[in-house]
C-alpha cells in the first residue's frame, strides 16, 4: 500500500516535470555572432577606467553557458529587459552559448552583485549581473557596504537615454507655470522610493525651493500614473513620452507640463508647435529664474543627470578572463546597437540607448572626481540615511 | 466592437492548439498549487520561453498556470494541513479537521466546485468590467486601501476568537515582523542588523511555511500515525467517497459561495491589497454571517472550506483588471504574468482595451475554461489523492520536508530562507502546542506593509479629508453594518442558548442533588495561596510573551534613531504590545487560569505514545530538520537532499534500500533538470565549497 502511494507521488512529480519539459521543448531555441574590444576596469577609489588590454584573443563560447543574474524578482522591468537581451546575446556571441537568466532579488541588486563576485571563476560559465545604477551612484557618493566597484567590469547600459522627464500637474490644479507658482503652497508629488531618479531629481528641485511635497510609497511608474489620474496627487514627474503613450489623455488637456530635465519629449514639442505650453523649459533654468539657483548647483544637477540617464547596468566580475570580458563587451555593444534589439525594446515600450562600459566609466569617474561642493549638492539629493 | 472581439476570441480559443495549451497550463497550475511554493517557479519557466511565442497560445497557457493554483493548493491544505501556496491558509482551519475525521473526499469535492464557481464569477467580472475598467480602478486610492487595511485588521480579532488576548499579542508580533527592512519613505534601515537578506524585510513564503506547514510536519513525526488516524479499509473507503455530499454542500450554500466570490473579485481589483488576504476576509465574513459560524467553525465545518476557496479563485478575475489595463499587478503571480505580457511584445494599458481586445477576451474565456478543467481533473483524481492522508508518516515526512524547504528557498534563494522557515516553524509548533492562534501573525504580516504604506500616502494626500471620501464612507458603513449584524446574530444565538439552558435547568431541578459544603475559611486561603504560587511559576506561555516583549523592546528603542515616518508604526505597535502583555500578566495573576477554549487554529494530533517516546520523536523531528538545513549550509543542496531522503526513508521509513535510492534519485533529477537547468537557480555556495570547488553546487 505504502509503496503504491509512494509510486503515486513519484508519478505526480514526474508528471510535473514532464509537462514543464514539454513546454521547454515546445518553446526553446537558440542562435549566434561577435568580437572583442577594450573594457572599462574599475580603478581604486570607487571609479572605473578603461583597461589597457592588449589585442584580445577571439573567444569561442560554444559549450559554455552565460548566466545573467538579475537583482530583481521575475516579471519586473529589469527581468523583462534581461530576458529579451538574453535572446539577442545568445544570437550574437560566437558559438551560440546557452544564455540563461536567473533572479536573485534583494537589497537594491546588492545581493545579486555580491553573488557573482563571491563565486569562483568557472571555465564553463560566464557570469553577468544586471544591477541598478543607483547602487553605483550610492557607492560613488556615500559608499555602500559589501559593494566595491573595483570588483566589477562594467559592460555598459542598454537603456541610456537623456532624460525626457517632465513634471506635470493636473490642468484642474494649474493650467500654466505661473498658475502653478501662484498657488503659493506645496503640491503633492508621487514617488516610489527615495533613491530613484524621479525622487532624486525632484529632491534637487525641492532643495532649490520648488513647492513640492513628495509622497512616497507607490510601487512603480504605472502606480504613480494611476495616482495622478485618480487625483490622489497633484504632480507627477513621469510625464515622459513613453508614459504619455499609455495615458493619452495627458496630452489632450488632462495634464499641464511644467518643466523638464534634459530633453523635451515629443508630446510637449508637438503641443508647443500648436502654440501651447510655451513656458516649458529645463528645470535648471526655471530654478535659476524663480529661486536664484547658482550656476554651480545647476551644473551639479546636469552632472548627476548624465550618470542617472540609465538605470540598468550590465557588469561582469572583474576577475573574469580578460579575453572573455573583451568578447562579451563587443557582443554587448553589438546587441544594443542592433536594429533588431532596438525594435524589440520599442515594441515593448522600454528605453533603449547604448552607453558602453568605457563611456559609463568616464561619467562615473567624472562624478567621483567632482569638487566637494558639487558632490555635496548631489549628495543632498539622496536621503540622509 | 465588443461582440466582434468576443467572436474572434471564441474562434481563437476553440482551436485544438489553444485548448491543449490551456490544458497543459491547467495541469501545471494545479500541480504547482498542490506542491508548496505555488506557481512562481513554473511561471518563471514559462517566462524564459515567452519571447517569440504566439500570444493566443502563450496567454491561455499562462492563465491556466496562474488561475488554477488556488484549486490545486486545496489538496495539501485539506490532506496535510499545510498551505500549498500563500492562498491556502484559511482552508486549513476546517479542511484539515475534516480530513482527520475521514471526510477528505467531501472537503476536496466541495472545495473544487466552489473554486470553479469563484473562477467563473471572476471571469464574468473581467468580461463586464472591460468597458468601465479605468473608472472602476480609479475609484480606489490610498485612502480606501488604508481604510480597507484597518477594517481587515478586525479579521485578527475574528481569527483570535477563543483566545482574543493571545491573538492580539500574536498580531502585534506580526506587525513588528512586517516592519523589518528598508523603509522606502525615508531610506531608513529598520532592524536589519546589517544583514543584506533583511533589507527587503522578512520574506512571507518561508514565514507561512514555517508557521503553518512545519508544525504539521513536526506533529506528523511526533504523533507517528497517518493523518487520518489508524488506517482501516472502511475509513479509506469513506474518505474516498463523499464527493457527492461535498458538491451538494456547495449548492446548499450557494449564497455564501457567491458572496465570497464577490469579495475575492473585490480584493483582486485592488492592486495594493494582495490576493492572499481574500481568503481571510472571506473566512471572517463567513464566520460572522452564517448561522452557527461562531460556534462551529474550527471543528470541521464545510462552509469554512467553501468561503476561502471560492474567494481565492475569484481573485484572479479581479486582479487581471489592474494588471491588464494599468500595468499594476496585485500579486507575485500577476507581476510575473505582467512581465510575460511585455516579453510577448504586449504593452499593458489602453491598448489591451482597444487594439488587443480580442486577446483580453481570450484571457477571460481561458479563465473560465481552465477553472472548469482544473475542477474536472481534481474531481476525477480526488479518490486517489485522498489516500495521502493514510500514508505512513515516516514515508511522507522526508518527501514533504524537502518540498517545503525548496518552496521556502525560492523566496530569496538563500540558506537564510531555510533558517527563517525553521525559526518560524519552531514558533508555529510552540503556538500550536500551547493554544496560541497562528493566523493573526500572518494576517498582521500581510497587513502591516499595506497599512503603513497607504497611511503614509493618504495622510499626505488627503489628510483628515480621507474620512469624508464617499468610497471610504461606504467601506466604513459596510464594516459597521457587518459588525452590528454580527452582534445581533450573536445575541440571537445567546438568547436561544439561554432558553435551552433554562429548560435544562428545569429538568435538572427535578433530580435531587446533594448540597455541597462550603470549605473552611483557612482551606480557602491556602487554596488561593497555592493557586498564586502556581501562577507565578514560569510557564511555556511566558516564553511567547518574552519573545514578543523582546521584539517590542528592540523596535521601541531603535525607533528613536529613525525619522518619525519610519518610526511611527513600529513604535505604536510596540507600545500596544507592552499594553497587551501587561493585561495578559495581570489577568493571569488575579484570576485562575481558565480551561483553554477552542481557538481558531488546528491543534496537536492525539497520540497514545509514552512521554519518553514523544520526547524522543520530538528530538528526531528537530534533529533531522536542523541537520538538513545545516547540511545545506555546509555541503549544499545537491548532496544533502538525496542523503536526507534516502537516509530517512531507509532508517525511519523502513522501506527497502532501492526504494529509498529511487526517491533520492528522483529528487536529484528534480534539482538538476528543473531547478538548475530550467529555472536556472543560483545555488548558494556551501561553506565547504572551498574543499570541493564546483562539485557541491553541481556547476
Amino acid at each position: 500500500m505504502t509503496k503504491f502511494l509512494s509510486s503515486a507521488r513519484v508519478a505526480l512529480m514526474v508528471g510535473l516535470l514532464a509537462v514543464v519539459a514539454l513546454i521547454a521543448a515546445a518553446c526553446g531555441g537558440a542562435d549566434p555572432t561577435a568580437t572583442p574590444t577594450a573594457t572599462p576596469k574599475p580603478a581604486d577609489g570607487g571609479s572605473t577606467e578603461p583597461a589597457a588590454t592588449p589585442t584580445p584573443k577571439p573567444v569561442d563560447f560554444a559549450g559554455k553557458s552565460v548566466r545573467i543574474t538579475v537583482g530583481f524578482a521575475p516579471g519586473g522591468g529589469f527581468d523583462t529587459f534581461a530576458r529579451v537581451f538574453a535572446v539577442h546575446l545568445q544570437k550574437t556571441l560566437p558559438g551560440n552559448p546557452k544564455v540563461v537568466v536567473s533572479n536573485l532579488p534583494g537589497a537594491n541588486t546588492l545581493i545579486a552583485a555580491k553573488s557573482v563576485v563571491d563565486k569562483p571563476v568557472s571555465d564553463n560559465q560566464v557570469d553577468i549581473v544586471l544591477i541598478i545604477s543607483t547602487l553605483i551612484q550610492s557607492e560613488v557618493l556615500t559608499g555602500v557596504d559589501d559593494f566595491d566597484l573595483k570588483d566589477f567590469t562594467i559592460l555598459g547600459a542598454p537603456d541610456y537615454t537623456p532624460s525626457d522627464q517632465v513634471w506635470c500637474t493636473r490642468t484642474s490644479v494649474a493650467d500654466s507655470l505661473d498658475a502653478f507658482f501662484a498657488l503659493g503652497r506645496k503640491l503633492t508629488l508621487a514617488q516610489i522610493g527615495a533613491i530613484d531618479i524621479y525622487a532624486t531629481s525632484s529632491k534637487w528641485t525641492i532643495n532649490e525651493g520648488m513647492p513640492f511635497d513628495q509622497v512616497f510609497g507607490y510601487t512603480g511608474t504605472s502606480d504613480m500614473n494611476a495616482a495622478f489620474n485618480r487625483g490622489e496627487v497633484e504632480v507627477t514627474a513621469t510625464c515622459r513620452q513613453s508614459e504619455v503613450l499609455l495615458n493619452p489623455e495627458w496630452a489632450t488637456g488632462y495634464a499641464t507640463p511644467l518643466f523638464y530635465t534634459t530633453v523635451l519629449p515629443q508630446w510637449v514639442t508637438d503641443g508647443q508647435a500648436q502654440g501651447k505650453w510655451g513656458w516649458v523649459k529645463p528645470v535648471t533654468e526655471v530654478a535659476q529664474e524663480r529661486f536664484g539657483t547658482t550656476a554651480a548647483s545647476a551644473a551639479a544637477f546636469d552632472t548627476y543627470m548624465k550618470v542617472a540617464a540609465t538605470s540598468r547596468v550590465f557588469a561582469m566580475p572583474s576577475k573574469t578572463d580578460d579575453d572573455v570580458k573583451a568578447a562579451m563587451q563587443q557582443a554587448f555593444n553589438d546587441v544594443v546597437g542592433s536594429e533588431a534589439f532596438v525594435a524589440d525594446m520599442v515594441q515593448r515600450g522600454l528605453d533603449v540607448g547604448l552607453i558602453t562600459g568605457a563611456e559609463l566609466g568616464e561619467l562615473i569617474n567624472g562624478l567621483a572626481n567632482s569638487d566637494a561642493a558639487t558632490l555635496d549638492i548631489i549628495r543632498a539629493m539622496f536621503p540622509e540615511s | 466592437m465588443m461582440f466582434e472581439a468576443a467572436g474572434a476570441a471564441l474562434s481563437h480559443i476553440a482551436t485544438w492548439q489553444v485548448l491543449l495549451a490551456l490544458l497543459g497550463g491547467t495541469i501545471v497550475g494545479v500541480m504547482s498549487g498542490a506542491l508548496p511554493g505555488g506557481a512562481v517557479p513554473t511561471l518563471v519557466v514559462l517566462l524564459g520561453f515567452a519571447y517569440g511565442m504566439d500570444p493566443f497560445i502563450a496567454l491561455p497557457l499562462a492563465i491556466g498556470m496562474v488561475a488554477t493554483v488556488p484549486t490545486g493548493d486545496t489538496l495539501p491544505a485539506v490532506l496535510l494541513g499545510m498551505p500549498g501556496s500563500t492562498s491556502g491558509q484559511a482552508t486549513i482551519l476546517d479542511g484539515y479537521p475534516l480530513s482527520q475525521q475521514g471526510r477528505a473526499g467531501e472537503a476536496l469535492a466541495a472545495a473544487y466546485l466552489a473554486s470553479l464557481l469563484g473562477g467563473i464569477v471572476g471571469a464574468a467580472f473581467l468580461f463586464v468590467t472591460i468597458p468601465v475598467a479605468r473608472p472602476v480602478v480609479n475609484t480606489f486610492g490610498a485612502a480606501e486601501f488604508f481604510i480597507l487595511g484597518m477594517v481587515a485588521i478586525a479579521v485578527v480579532g475574528v481569527v483570535s476568537s477563543g483566545a482574543v488576548l493571545r491573538g492580539l499579542i500574536a498580531g502585534t508580533l506580526g506587525l513588528l515582523i512586517a516592519s523589518v527592512g528598508y523603509d522606502q519613505n525615508t531610506g531608513t534601515s529598520r532592524i536589519t542588523f546589517g544583514v543584506n537578506y533583511l533589507w527587503d524585510g522578512i520574506p512571507i513564503v518561508p514565514v507561512v511555511i514555517g508557521l503553518f506547514a512545519l508544525p504539521e510536519f513536526f506533529d506528523l513525526i511526533v504523533a507517528d500515525q497517518p493523518i487520518a488516524g489508524k488506517t482501516s479499509q472502511a475509513k479509506l473507503k469513506e474518505a474516498m467517497s463523499g464527493r457527492r455530499t461535498g458538491m451538494t454542500s456547495v449548492l446548499r450554500n450557494w449564497s455564501l459561495v457567491l458572496r465570497s466570490s464577490a469579495l475575492g473579485v473585490f480584493v483582486g481589483v485592488l492592486p495594493g491589497i494582495g490576493g492572499s488576504l481574500a481568503q481571510w476576509l472571506a473566512y471572517a465574513s463567513a464566520r460572522q454571517t452564517v448561522r452557527g459560524g461562531t460556534e462551529r467553525f474550527g471543528t470541521g465545518d464545510i462552509r469554512v472550506v467553501l468561503a476561502p476557496e471560492s474567494a481565492n479563485n475569484a481573485v484572479d478575475g479581479g486582479s487581471l483588471v489592474p494588471t491588464l489595463f494599468f500595468g499594476v499587478p496585485g500579486s507575485v503571480g500577476m507581476a510575473i504574468f505582467l512581465g510575460f505580457l511585455v516579453v510577448l511584445g504586449l504593452q499593458p494599458g489602453p491598448s489591451m482595451l482597444h487594439e488587443h481586445l480580442d486577446l483580453t477576451l481570450t484571457i477571460a474565456f481561458a479563465l473560465v475554461l481552465c477553472n472548469a478543467m482544473a475542477t474536472a481533473l481534481m474531481l476525477v483524481f480526488t479518490p486517489q489523492l485522498t489516500k495521502v492522508a493514510f500514508v505512513r508518516p515516516n514515508v511522507l515526512v522526508p518527501i514533504v520536508f524537502v518540498v517545503l524547504a525548496m518552496a521556502a528557498f525560492q523566496a530569496k534563494f538563500s540558506v537564510l530562507d531555510l533558517v527563517v522557515m525553521l525559526a518560524f516553524g519552531g514558533l508555529g509548533f510552540f503556538m500550536k502546542s500551547y493554544g496560541w492562534p497562528r493566523p493573526p501573525i500572518i494576517i498582521a504580516v500581510i497587513l502591516g506593509g499595506i497599512i503603513e504604506r497607504f497611511y503614509a500616502i493618504a495622510a499626505k494626500t488627503y489628510g483628515l479629508g480621507m474620512f469624508t471620501r464617499i468610497p471610504v464612507l461606504v467601506i466604513i458603513a459596510i464594516a459597521v453594518g457587518m459588525g452590528l449584524y454580527t452582534v445581533w446574530m450573536q445575541r440571537q444565538v445567546a438568547r436561544s442558548k439561554a432558553e435551552q439552558d433554562a429548560e435544562m435547568a428545569v429538568l435538572a431541578h427535578q433530580e435531587a442533588t446533594p448540597v455541597q459544603e462550603e470549605p473552611a475559611p483557612e482551606t480557602k486561603v491556602e487554596a488561593v495561596k497555592q493557586g498564586l504560587d502556581r501562577r507565578l511559576r514560569p510557564t511555556a506561555n511566558g516564553l511567547m510573551l518574552g519573545l514578543v516583549a523582546v521584539a517590542a523592546l528592540l523596535f521601541f528603542f531603535n525607533s528613536f534613531d529613525w525619522p518619525w515616518v519610519a518610526a511611527r508604526l513600529p513604535r505604536l505597535v510596540s507600545i500596544a504590545a507592552f499594553g497587551l502583555i501587561g493585561i495578559y500578566l495581570v489577568r493571569h495573576l488575579i484570576s485562575p487560569p481558565a480551561a483553554r477554549g477552542r481557538i481558531m487554529d488546528i491543534g496537536r494530533s492525539a497520540t497514545d505514545a509514552s512521554p519518553e517516546e514523544v520526547r524522543r520523536r520530538t528530538y528526531k523531528a528537530i534533529g533531522t530538520t536542523v541537520g538538513f538545513v545545516a547540511g545545506i549550509w555546509l555541503i549544499g543542496f545537491q548532496i544533502t537532499v538525496p542523503v536526507y531522503i534516502a537516509g530517512y526513508l531507509y532508517f525511519f521509513g523502513k522501506v527497502r534500500w532501492w526504494v529509498a535510492v529511487l526517491w533520492a534519485a528522483a529528487f536529484v533529477a528534480l534539482l538538476h533538470f528543473f531547478f538548475t537547468n530550467v529555472i536556472n537557480i543560483v545555488w548558494p555556495v556551501p561553506v565547504l565549497d572551498a574543499v570541493l570547488p564546483g562539485i557541491l553546487t553541481g556547476q
